[in-house]
């Protein structure tokens, strides 16, 4: 009885610590598809700063911001849309956001079907699964506005929470076209089809970057910022796919 | 067994479960009641089980009415449901989901006439709405009795039928299970530990004891004749192994018991009808051989007749008449002579 | 009566339930009320629900046909074989659905083992359909029903299905009209629980079936969706949930396994 009191006593602690990392950690909060730039710019930070850990939370924007309107602790946000910057800072929960990259839609088509589809015509007139982005975030909000633009039904698409479910239900066959991002065509590593004549480069969504206005660590929130406008951050942006502002 | 009729069921059953090993045989005639007697764990159930198909036998033979149900060259027992043996439980068994008259046509087809004859013979017409739980034992156990026989099976087994009931209401079932079985011309094979029922209810009584029949015969045999000590038991007999000598059979205390036999060569089984023995206030006149100086252990009275436990020697029943006791002034402690005469000492070869 | 627990036992106890209670009562707490009926009401819940109803009850009869003949198999074995056998139909129980989704997509999916057999001997696509939910739903739901049956087959004794047959019933008409209505309150608790499980069911669903509004996207899904999007009604729906788990919950009382 007794043994177990400590081993319950040990392990509370244990989670509630999270770990013993603790406070030193900076917690950057990346919309899901700048995914490996984050990751790529994580680890250069903690080349720079070795003292410093970075703890990446990826997720669609819209759980992020979700999880900020409910209390979660974070130094740095990066986004998909302006609109979601716009909900956390009408709340008061970040500082002056600023736009860091670009990226626009790109509709791709599984590997298999790669070579027989080559137009929106095709889209239209094929009876394909499609796979969105849910109508809520950055990449459904466009991807449902072009799909209106170009007639292109997507009543019966399934709808993912965040666009690399999307990328990766493409790649691997399991639907037939997703519409994603053109940075998710340069970094997927599968022989998707790029429909690049159907006009979807023209929707694009701008990435804003803030720091949390209750993070305890806003100096290192500030240097982790700033990787993303110096030399490093704008040559890892644009070899993944992005453009710059 | 028999000689000019086939039996219902004629079968050697061997099955072996571990260290226990039931080896019978049993014959049960058209008509006729066998009760299955034996003590606690000796494989009565069992052997039901095995008749029905519940269990496979690990040997022998079982014949239905001439059909081989299970046999050696058989590559196909026949299924219990297709044996046409019916089975009544200890406990009734009725299908709690199902009313009296449901359960009682569960296993017919449609023949109404032979549930309502048996409605009426086993005096449960006024139950065929109710459910099982509604009923008292006793009806629950004629209700079981109506299931199984409204199948017409041609043999029936019964596992202990009364051996929920109180002492009336056994012997007035009893009466009733008998005339009904009867009627219907099947076979029965009645298990039982009470010795009352398979006296009352057999043509022939089965005694199983540890796997083995060791006695089977009319229930007159039985009584004349025990084989073992627990059939000697059983029936109220004195029961003794002795070691045989010439027309003497010495107890292994020393007690020299004189029999009419002669030629006794070894171990043998001593039985004593209790009503053989007679008692004395002073040591009998003119000394017969077997007469022992013994004190009163207790006496018990039933009907007229008086059980006196005896302890010499050797402990010793004596069944007397109310008025011998009375005659004779004896009590608890008293001392008295019992006597026999030799040629009512019964002796069997002792069983291996 | 009844001997009385410990202090320190009842208050853990106290606490524990706390514990549960509380997020359950925050939900409560949160729900818009006055809104409730324009939130419930509009095109996306009502189709939501509609489709879990649907796809709930299907995936709950399918359960029990796949689940019923291998509790009957269960309860008559022992050992080795019949842990090994229970510990595979039981495993979806324990098995992150997600997992069990995966699982199903490469079974089933259009590249899956099956799905694309099927998908070319009768044109039968699961994935991306209702019947992909009822599938997915059915999978996590088949454990309930195999762990209640098994345990109401084995209190059943078997001397019933002896004197079944000593009366000349087959194997069969003793399984339907004696085994199976004798293990009814069995087959009502496992038929109740896989369907509150199947109505709650959300990663195995989204992961094989994907969330295709008005096809796939079931009450929990939609939950899901308008967590990001539309807070109230996700509340909202969250309360249809809940109500009807404690329903069925309640309402099964001590049925969960058999009496002894």
């Amino acid at each position: 009885m007794r043994l177990l009191l400590v081993t319950a006593t040990v392990l509370t602690s244990v989670v509630l610590n999270g770990c013993g990392s603790g406070s030193h950690a900076l917690r950057v909060f990346v919309a899901s598809s700048l995914t490996e730039v984050a990751q790529h710019l994580a680890e250069e930070y903690e080349t720079r700063y070795p003292n410093t850990d970075v703890e990446l939370n990826i997720a669609g924007s819209g759980a992020l911001v979700m999880q900020m309107q409910e209390g979660a602790e974070a130094d740095v946000v990066i986004l998909a849309s302006n609109s979601h910057m716009d909900q956390l800072r009408e709340l008061g929960l970040v500082l002056g956001p600023k736009g860091i990259a670009q990226n626009s839609l790109a509709v791709i088509v599984s590997p298999q079907l790669a070579e027989s589809i080559n137009s929106v015509d095709d889209l239209r007139h094929r009876d394909l699964q499609i796979a969105v982005c849910v109508k809520s975030s950055p990449c459904g909000a466009l991807a449902f506005a072009y799909a209106s633009s170009v007639g292109l039904n997507l009543a019966s698409a399934t709808r993912e929470s965040n666009v690399k479910a999307v990328l990766a239900k493409v790649e691997r066959d399991e639907v037939d076209v997703g519409i994603v991002y053109m940075s998710d065509v340069r970094s997927s590593r599968a022989q998707l089809g790029h429909l690049e004549t159907a006009g979807a480069d023209q929707y694009s969504t701008s990435y804003p970057l803030a720091v949390t206005a209750d993070s305890k660590n806003k100096r290192k929130a500030q240097d982790f910022a700033a990787l993303f406008t110096d030399e490093v951050g704008q040559s890892t942006l644009t070899r993944f796919g992005f453009q710059l502002p | 067994m028999s000689d000019q009729l086939t039996p219902i069921l004629d079968c050697r059953v061997v099955v072996e479960r571990g260290a226990f090993k039931l080896d019978v045989e049993v014959s049960v005639e058209q008509a006729e009641i066998v009760a299955l007697v034996g003590p606690n764990g000796a494989g009565k159930t069992t052997l039901l089980e095995a008749i029905l198909g519940w269990l496979p036998l690990t040997e022998g033979e079982i014949l239905l009415d001439g059909r081989v149900l299970e046999g050696p060259g058989e590559n196909k027992s026949v299924q219990t449901h297709e044996r046409e043996i019916g089975m009544v439980f200890q406990d009734g068994l009725l299908f709690p989901h199902l009313n009296v008259m449901r359960n009682i046509e569960f296993g017919t087809g449609k023949s109404l006439e032979n549930v309502n004859r048996l409605l009426t013979a086993l005096e449960i017409s006024d139950l065929v709405d109710r459910y099982p739980k509604e009923l008292s034992t006793g009806q629950r156990q004629r209700v079981a009795l109506a299931r199984t026989l409204a199948t017409a099976p041609k043999l029936v087994l019964l596992d202990e039928p009364l051996g929920s009931l109180d002492v009336t209401g056994r012997a007035v079932a009893r009466k009733l299970i008998g005339n009904v079985l009867r009627k219907t011309g099947a076979g029965a094979l009645v298990v039982t530990h009470d010795p009352a029922d398979a006296f009352a209810l057999a043509d022939r009584i089965l005694v199983l004891e540890n796997g083995r029949v060791t006695q089977y015969g009319s229930p007159d045999q039985i009584r004349t004749r025990p084989a073992t000590k627990w059939v000697a038991e059983l029936v109220g007999w004195n029961f003794f192994e002795a070691n045989g000598t010439g027309s003497l059979a010495r107890l292994s205390n020393g007690t020299e018991i004189a029999t009419a036999h002669s030629g006794l060569d070894g171990p043998v089984v001593v039985t004593i009808n209790p009503t053989a023995v007679a008692l004395y206030r002073e040591q009998p006149a003119g000394s017969p051989r077997n007469s022992w100086h013994c004190r009163v252990e207790s006496i018990e009275f039933v009907a007229d007749v008086a059980r006196v436990s005896l302890v010499g020697p050797f402990d010793l029943s004596a069944d007397v008449t109310r008025a011998a006791v009375a005659e004779l002034g004896i009590d608890t402690g008293s001392a008295v002579w019992a006597s026999l005469k030799a040629t009512e000492v019964g002796i069997q070869p002792l069983d291996g | 009566m009844t001997p009385q627990l410990p202090r320190l036992l009842r208050l853990a106890a106290f606490v524990a339930v706390a514990v549960v209670a509380a997020p359950l009562f925050s939900l409560l707490w949160r729900i818009p009320w006055s809104e409730l009926p324009r939130l419930l009401s509009t095109e996306v819940v009502a189709d939501a629900l509609f489709l879990s109803l649907l796809t709930s009850l299907a995936a709950a009869l399918v359960a029990l046909l796949i689940g019923i003949p291998i509790a009957f198999q269960l309860s008559r074995m022992s050992g080795l074989p019949a842990s090994t056998l229970r510990a595979v139909a039981t495993l979806p129980m324990v098995l992150p659905p997600v997992v069990g989704g995966a699982a199903l997509l490469f079974a089933f999916g259009r590249k899956g083992l099956l799905g694309e057999t099927l998908d070319n001997a009768a044109g039968l696509v699961l994935p991306y359909t209702p019947a992909g939910v009822v599938i997915a739903n059915a999978f996590v739901a088949t454990p309930f029903v195999v762990l209640t049956i098994e345990s109401g087959l084995r209190a059943l004794d078997p001397r019933y299905e002896l004197a079944a047959a000593a009366l000349g019933a087959s194997p069969l008409r003793t399984t339907l009209r004696v085994v199976l209505p004798m293990i009814r309150s069995s087959l009502v608790a496992g038929a109740f629980l896989a369907w509150a499980r199947a109505l709650g069911e959300f990663g195995a669903t989204i992961t094989f079936a994907g969330n295709v509004p008005g096809r796939t996207q079931t009450l929990p899904l939609a939950v899901f969706v308008a967590m990001e999007a539309d807070r109230d009604a996700a509340l909202a729906m969250s309360l249809v949930l809940v109500f009807v788990s404690l329903v069925v919950l309640v309402s099964l009382r001590d049925k969960w396994w058999p009496a002894r």
